[in-house]
C-alpha cells in the first residue's frame, strides 16, 4: 500500500509515518507528505497513493476542499480524516465528501494503528 | 453586542484540556479553578504560545500558553525523536488546535477556529470586549495556562 500524509504539524506527520511501519499493518510505503491541501493535490498527481490521512484545518487549501478534489482524481483513494475538529457535523460532511474515516486528536498509537488497518480492509 | 462566555461553555474548554492530557500522555493534568482575568493587564503566558483565532457565532481567541521543559516532555512522551525549536513551536500550536477543536464537540461549528499562529516569548493583551478567562493546569510539575477571550455574536 502507498500512503501519503497531510497535515499542517510535522510532528503529526512523522508520528503517522513513524506508525505506518507498525507490525499489526501490512507494508505501507510513503510516498508524499503534505502541509496543506493545495500541496496534497500535487503529490496525489504525482505519486498516486492508495491511501491518504488527511487533517482538515490547514492554512490555503482545507482538508474538505482537498478530499474533494482526491476523489475526483481517483475513484480508488481511501481517506482517513485525522482532525481535532470534535462536531459531528464536520465529521458527517467529511464522511459524505469521500472520506472513509474519521479520526479525532489527540489519538493513541493503538487507535491510529486501528483505524488504519480498518480503512485498509475496505 | 457581544456576550461573555457562559459557565457551561467554559466546561467545553477545561474538559478538552482535561481529556488532551489524559489521552495523549496517559497521565492527566491537574487542571485547576478557571479565573477572571483583568483585561488591563499582560495575560499570563510561558515560554511558548499557541494562538487560535475564532470567528462565526464567537468572536476572540484561546490560546495555550507552556514552558519549554513541559513541551519537551510531551515530545518525549509521544515519540518524537526531535527537539528542536521548530518541533516545539509545532506542538505549541498542535495543542492549542486540538484544546479548540475538541471545544466544537460541545459548541458545535458555530466556533470557527484558525489555523494555529505560533509564537515564543509572545506578549498577549486581551481583546478588550470582556474579560478572558484564564485555566491554569499543572502536568507532570511544569505549571501552563490555557486563556479563553471569546465572546457569542
Amino acid at each position: 500500500m502507498r500512503m501519503m500524509i497531510v497535515d499542517d504539524s510535522s510532528i503529526i506527520r512523522n508520528r503517522i509515518a513513524q506508525l505506518a511501519n507498525h507490525p499489526d499493518l501490512p507494508r505501507i510505503d510513503i510516498v508524499g507528505m503534505a502541509r496543506h491541501g493545495g500541496e496534497a493535490v500535487s503529490l496525489f498527481a504525482q505519486h498516486r497513493p492508495d491511501i491518504v490521512t488527511m487533517d482538515l484545518t490547514m492554512p490555503e487549501m482545507d482538508g474538505i476542499d482537498c478530499i474533494k478534489r482526491l476523489v475526483l482524481m481517483s475513484d480508488n483513494v481511501r481517506i482517513l480524516v485525522v482532525s481535532a475538529l470534535g462536531d459531528k457535523r464536520t465529521a458527517l460532511q467529511a464522511l459524505m465528501c469521500g472520506a472513509h474515516g474519521y479520526l479525532h486528536k489527540p489519538f493513541t498509537n493503538s487507535e491510529l494503528v486501528g483505524s488504519l488497518r480498518e480503512l485498509m480492509k475496505d | 453586542m457581544t456576550t461573555e462566555l457562559q459557565e457551561n461553555e467554559l466546561r467545553a474548554f477545561v474538559d478538552s484540556v482535561t481529556h488532551f492530557f489524559a489521552h495523549s500522555s496517559g497521565d492527566g493534568a491537574d487542571v485547576r479553578s478557571a479565573y477572571l482575568a483583568d483585561p488591563r493587564s499582560e495575560l499570563p503566558r510561558f515560554d511558548y504560545t499557541g494562538i487560535i483565532d475564532v470567528r462565526g457565532d464567537w468572536r476572540g481567541c484561546l490560546y495555550f500558553s507552556a514552558p519549554r521543559g513541559m513541551l519537551s516532555h510531551l515530545l518525549l512522551v509521544t515519540g518524537e525523536g526531535t527537539y528542536s525549536e521548530e518541533d516545539h513551536l509545532d506542538l505549541v500550536g498542535e495543542i492549542a488546535n486540538t484544546f479548540s477543536g475538541r471545544a466544537r464537540r460541545e459548541l458545535g461549528e458555530g466556533l470557527e477556529i484558525s489555523v494555529p499562529r505560533r509564537g515564543r516569548g509572545m506578549a498577549i493583551r486581551a481583546s478588550g470586549a470582556t474579560r478572558p478567562f484564564v485555566i491554569p493546569l499543572t502536568w507532570r510539575g511544569y505549571d501552563a495556562v490555557v486563556v479563553v477571550d471569546l465572546q457569542i455574536r
